[in-house]
């Protein structure tokens, strides 16, 4: 027995554009009063795209009903690179009317591109992620952050006493907490947006275990082309990083993600030096990263300089087979690089 | 063939006596998403039936799932 066709699940690239951004205007709250370009970058990004598959829809009598979305990347072990795509947006438009359909959507992806991972995410990622994945890990990233401004230790003690949120926003909230960053290294370079240094650097690393990478057209549309951030590269032989901040935010947080070359400890810490450095002249608030916990080594230097971790991991859900875990978690997983709150 | 009662119990993991007519989905936990698209495909498996992606979202309660199976068996 067969029933009628009016639903379908198709790839990102078979739907007309502007029912799609209506769709994830109307039901994405993350969009709502931000840059109206941030759409058109994030999935109709010709150079980055190449072709490759930006999601999967489900398509419900000419409508849009519901999205996953994937970023394209690719993971390394040793020499062999294979692809890798991130989820992003997972979720439908009416969820109460539209039993399994979340489920089909994933299975959908996973079905047409390959390597599916999913890291942090929404309540859909969170719920039925570890249910659906072949692996899962509640505590796969560990979140590193650094108080550049007093305004920032004041918003952390607002959460108990509410009372301080008040001196966040006062010009207390603007003095500097004090460091000691060392001597500036005259073979650390710092260049506003992404230089062209991490290609390089990538082709060095040969990681033992599968792990996430990304190159420089991957960072050039995830940082450069995307609306509102501002950006900066540090590197010295066998480091780099980059920083970026949301120009929309009156407190200024600084993401940044630091990769180095094994045995690169002192290159990779004399980087973080000077992207804190960076960070603080841009009148930055607070600094934060994203580190695989089985990149210790990054652990160790970003612990040395001063990064504290939070309580809260990030989680991760491999929806590949033949995959025990993924390393090189940092903010590009998926699409938290310019997940910005409001503030 | 089972009953359609005994193989929704089985695939929400409930006992055969929860299952009445007006039990939907997203009314008790064990009735969520994933386990609505198990339990479809269950029913594709067991009845020789094809639920496509608009069926699936109709098929929320044991009642229209019990029309479903009995429309499908008279019209074999």
């Amino acid at each position: 027995m067969t029933t009628r066709a009016a639903s379908s699940i198709v790839p990102l690239s078979e739907v007309p554009r502007e029912a799609f951004e209506a769709y994830l205007r109307a039901t994405t709250g993350f969009y709502q009063g931000r840059d109206p370009g941030l759409i058109g970058w994030k999935y109709f990004d010709r150079e980055f795209n190449r072709d490759r598959c930006r999601g999967m829809v489900w398509m419900r009598r000419g409508e849009v009903r519901g999205f996953i979305g994937a970023i394209p990347a690719v993971m390394q072990r040793g020499a062999d690179v294979r692809p890798l795509h991130w989820t992003c947006e997972w979720g439908l438009a009416d969820p109460k009317t539209s039993p399994g359909m979340g489920v089909k959507l994933l299975r959908a992806l996973v079905g047409h591109v390959e390597n599916v991972a999913g890291a942090g995410g929404n309540e859909n990622s969170t719920t039925l992620g570890p249910r659906m994945a072949e692996r899962s890990f509640t505590d796969a990233g560990l979140y590193l952050w650094r108080p550049l401004r007093a305004s920032s230790l004041f918003q952390l003690a607002a959460i108990r006493l509410p009372a301080f949120g008040a001196l966040a926003e006062s010009p207390l909230g603007r003095v500097p907490i004090p460091m000691w960053l060392g001597a500036r290294r005259p073979s650390v370079r710092t260049r506003a947006g992404i230089a062209p240094v991490f290609d390089a650097l990538f082709d060095q690393l040969r990681p033992a275990t599968w792990t996430a990478r990304y190159d420089q057209h991957y960072l050039e549309w995830a940082i450069a082309r995307c609306p509102g951030i501002e950006s900066a590269s540090c590197d010295a032989p066998g480091a780099a990083a980059v920083a970026w901040y949301s120009t929309a935010n009156a407190v200024r947080h600084v993401r940044f993600a630091l990769w180095a070359a094994p045995d690169a400890a002192t290159p990779a810490r004399d980087v973080v030096a000077e992207t804190v450095r960076g960070a603080r002249a841009t009148g930055a608030a607070i600094m934060s990263t994203i580190v695989s916990r089985w990149d210790t080594e990054l652990i160790a230097v970003l612990r040395r300089a001063g990064f504290l971790p939070r309580p809260a991991k990030l989680p991760l859900y491999l929806f590949m087979p033949a995959v025990d875990r993924l390393n090189g978690l940092n903010y590009f997983a998926a699409d938290m690089a310019q997940r910005f709150r409001r503030a | 063939m089972r009953p359609v009662s005994d193989l929704i119990a089985e695939q929400l993991r409930v006992p055969v006596a929860r299952v009445r007519d007006d039990l939907a989905f997203g009314t008790i936990p064990e009735w969520d998403s994933l386990t609505h698209v198990n339990l479809m495909t269950a029913l594709e498996q067991e009845y020789a039936v094809t639920i496509d992606e608009d069926l699936m979202v109709e098929l929320i309660d044991v009642r229209a799932i019990r029309r479903f199976v009995e429309g499908a068996a008279g019209s074999t």
